[in-house]
């Protein structure tokens, strides 16, 4: 009897956790404000990674050209195109577990690069979203807090 | 929210040349929907489709491992309701795999207004090749909606990859 029982409360006893860990790595969807407050950025989960797109900005048409702004720094030219609102600038993020999300890109639309990225969660409304090359050592941090449902426009 | 529904049909065209081959490999059908209402800004419209170009690789004597290069050579949107694309400023096509980063496939920007159907530019560059290595694809498009509104939107896709495999 012991022996039929073991197994079906271990899984009683894992699902919660199991479903509880799902919950703890989606914390990270929603929307944010880098701090220079130029664009908003909406984390989405496709997958099991996760993505942020621009669906703000501060100044969305492009003074030189009076229309609205498109990546025209992408190094690939034939998508230079793509409009700017819409551009997913956090790309492929996995949860590292605790307050980490890592393997991931950052794109700077002002000038074209593209950086590894580690976002850590400093509490339920900031980010701190590091940028680097090669090693995260040598990189730059910027600080995005979390926009209230509705602060996307 | 967001349903997308799949139907796809492959094909695959053969031409040979030197030590390569250039095949075809199409997948039709694709419904990409949104049950709306549309908020203005990008709405993303995903798929998960289960590779099976390796079914259509071994068709033809070659192994996934003779896989050279896979570009996006069409992708052609339709949106045969009655609104058509009227409030969808652009299209962006990427894709994504567990194991392989996401790539930009290919954008239209602006969509023409009045347009049913619109035929993105592909992009030059993007090797897909990783992509078609996983059994799993998730085919993404972003719609940028102008404006709010209240509809629907019921997009069908047709893409076609150039496919390069050694000899």
């Amino acid at each position: 009897m012991k022996k039929l029982l073991f197994p079906f409360l271990a899984v009683l006893l894992m699902f919660p956790f199991g479903a509880m860990a799902q919950t703890d790595a989606d914390r990270i969807v929603g929307v944010w404000e880098p701090s220079n407050g130029k664009a908003r950025v909406k984390i989405e989960k496709i997958g099991t990674k996760y993505f942020g797109k621009i669906v703000w900005l501060k100044e969305p048409t492009d003074p030189e050209t009076g229309k609205p702004k498109v990546d025209k720094n992408n190094p690939d030219e034939s998508l230079r195109n793509a409009p700017l609102k819409g551009y997913r600038m956090l790309k492929d993020f996995s949860h590292k577990g605790g307050n980490e999300w890592d393997g991931g890109t950052i794109y700077d639309p002002e000038n074209g690069s593209t950086y590894d990225c580690t976002i850590t969660m400093k509490d339920q409304n900031t980010l701190d979203i590091r940028g680097y090359i090669g090693i995260s050592a040598f990189g730059r941090t910027d600080v995005w807090k979390r926009l209230a449902v509705g602060g996307a426009k | 929210m967001k349903h997308v529904f799949l139907l796809f049909g492959l094909a695959l065209l053969i031409s040979s040349c030197g030590s390569e081959t250039t095949m075809k490999y199409r997948i039709s059908g694709v419904t990409f929907n949104d049950s709306g209402p549309l908020f203005e800004g990008p709405v993303t419209l995903q798929h998960e489709f289960a590779n099976t170009i390796n079914d259509s690789l071994s068709k033809n004597g070659y192994t996934p491992e003779q896989l050279k290069k896979i570009t996006l050579s069409s992708a052609t949107y339709t949106c045969n309701d009655s609104l058509g694309f009227d409030g969808i400023g652009s299209l962006v096509f990427q894709l994504t795999a567990e194991n392989t980063s996401m790539l930009e496939a290919g954008v239209i920007n602006p969509i023409p207004a009045g347009s049913k159907a619109v035929s993105l530019k592909p992009s030059a560059e993007a090797n897909l090749v990783e992509f078609f290595k996983q059994p799993k694809i998730f085919l993404i498009t972003d719609a940028n909606a102008v404006r709010d509104a209240e509809r629907e939107l019921n997009i069908k896709a047709d893409f076609e990859f150039e496919v390069v495999v050694s000899q």
